[in-house]
């Protein structure tokens, strides 16, 4: 059972060693952060300050479309995807909860020349 | 009759210089088993830019009288594939596979989110849990005994990073190199089977539902920073791992510094095709029938699913607890990207995120885990070279 011992030190040691190496290596990037933000802070306080003025999270959003049970999952995503980049907002701060498909409301005269 | 007995004594001597003379039974199954190889990586596509490379040197090298793989002797110059395996036994091979890499990785998603680089720690657990398992195989079976240096060959099989495996079984036992990288890519071919019912049994639905916020966009100074950095942070804390980080990091350099475009296509295109053929021909070449056909092969087999399982089980625990500690901000889905293999394991946690909650982009999320998981793991390797390398 010597050996397990011994084993078990190893993994002791190894799995200490890989974190304190990558926890010092996790905190030198946070000082990037800092360097990075240093000289631009005003910019990035106007920014966050422009975000704040912003309207609360679209939370439920009804997009006219026919609900096609094929597709669904991927339209979702491209919707979302859609509605963030016209709010100028980013995708997390939406929820898609339903669309559905509204008839074809243009005119008869523009399927005249198909 | 003197010209039928010529005759009759050259096809004796062709014959006894002929590879069917020497072909015994387990050649034969050796080049079955190759050809079963050959099969997945062409049929199947499990990883076939490295099992076809390897299952063909497997497969010469088990053809008797062939001598590919034979050293020097008499006078005589030694096989082709034996003065290509010096790149492997010199562990020049796999750090130039890791230039190439490097080439290719953005480490934008980890600079970004630096907390992320501990779930790259976490699932290296799975390596120390194939070492232990390794080491206590004997008590259980008692005709299977490894070594310690060969227990850490197979628990680096749970880093799921190939040039990785085969730097440190190289260094530490050449003779597990045939089985320990078939071990390793046949795994990583079978990340997104593996993977997700360990995500699932792990997590709440809840957990995995988590939107994380968008990441904040990184400069290009620190982009180039990020290479040069680590690369003298490590070697500092852990010179064995110099080799692996430090060629990985030069490879990112040449990318980052966008002055050397020539460098990069090299390094990630041409280079590192060639070294891949070289690397995977020689280590299949290293499975001869002697070292294939033990026990130890199945026991290697066993552990590699145990040490990517747990590794995978590692980095998600390790992710609930930072989705507690950060207030629900930290979908847990993403540590299981922590073991390497790249890009594969970040894209089964934005699948399985995705099943959940269709609109959730856990990607670039799990991209900083999946990087971290390259550095951890060659980290790892260089802790078990200082323990058990000569």
């Amino acid at each position: 059972m010597g050996d397990l011992t011994h084993g078990l030190m190893v993994t002791v040691i190894g799995m200490g060693i890989t974190f304190i190496v990558l926890l010092v290596l996790s905190y030198v990037l946070d000082l990037f952060r800092i360097l990075s933000k240093g000289p631009s802070s005003k910019k990035a306080d106007a920014e966050e300050k422009a975000e704040k003025i912003k309207p609360e999270p679209v939370e439920n959003i009804s997009i006219a479309e026919e609900t096609n049970s094929k597709n669904d999952l991927e339209l979702v995503a491209v919707i979302t995807a859609a509605i963030a980049a016209s709010l100028n907002t980013t995708s997390d701060q939406l929820v898609v909860r339903s669309f559905r498909r509204i008839g074809n409301r243009s005119s008869q005269w523009n399927n005249l020349f198909y | 009759m003197s010209f039928i007995e010529m005759l009759l004594e050259t096809m004796r001597d062709l014959l006894a210089e002929s590879g069917f003379a020497g072909l015994t039974f387990k050649h034969v199954i050796m080049i079955v088993i190759s050809l079963g190889l050959m099969y997945l990586a062409i049929k199947k596509e499990y990883e076939p830019l490295l099992l076809l490379p390897i299952s063909f040197g497997m497969l010469l090298t088990n053809l008797p009288a062939a001598g590919l793989m034979a050293e020097p002797a008499n006078g005589e110059v030694g096989g082709i594939l034996y003065y290509l395996y010096q790149g492997v036994k010199l562990g020049i091979f796999p750090p130039l596979i890791f230039l190439g890499v490097g080439a290719m990785t953005d480490f934008g998603p980890l600079i970004a989110n630096p907390r992320s680089i501990l779930l790259g720690a976490a699932a290296q657990l799975g390596i120390f849990f194939a070492f232990l398992g390794a080491l206590g195989l004997k008590y259980i079976v008692p005709f299977i005994n490894f070594t310690g240096a060969e227990a850490a060959s197979i628990g680096i099989i749970g880093g799921a990073d190939g040039p990785t495996a085969i730097y440190l079984t190289s260094r530490l036992a050449p003779h597990l190199l045939g089985p320990i990288a078939v071990a390793a890519y046949s795994y990583m071919a079978l990340v997104p089977i593996i993977q997700p019912p360990i995500m699932r049994a792990l997590t709440t639905k809840e957990e995995r539902m988590v939107k994380m916020e968008q990441l904040r966009p990184v400069s290009k100074t620190e982009k180039i920073l990020f290479p040069i950095i680590v690369t003298i942070l490590v070697s500092l804390i852990l010179p064995s791992a110099a080799p692996l980080v430090g060629m990985l990091m030069l490879g990112n350099l040449f990318r980052e510094s966008g002055v050397v475009g020539k460098l990069v296509d090299t390094a990630s295109n041409a280079l590192m095709y060639i070294i891949t053929i070289f690397l995977g021909t020689t280590v299949g070449a290293t499975a001869s029938a002697e070292n294939f056909l033990d026990p130890k092969t199945l026991g290697i087999i066993v552990l590699g699913l145990l040490a990517f399982s747990v590794g995978t089980a590692g980095g998600v625990l390790f992710g609930k607890i930072m989705y507690r500690t950060s207030g629900g901000k930290v979908n847990p889905l993403i540590g299981s990207a922590g073991v390497s293999a790249v890009p594969m394991a970040a894209r089964v946690s934005q699948k399985v995120g995705k099943e959940e909650n269709p609109t959730n982009f856990l990607l670039m999320h799990a991209m900083g885990p999946n990087v971290a998981g390259v550095i951890g793991s060659a980290v790892v390797a260089g802790v078990l070279l200082s323990i058990f390398g000569a």
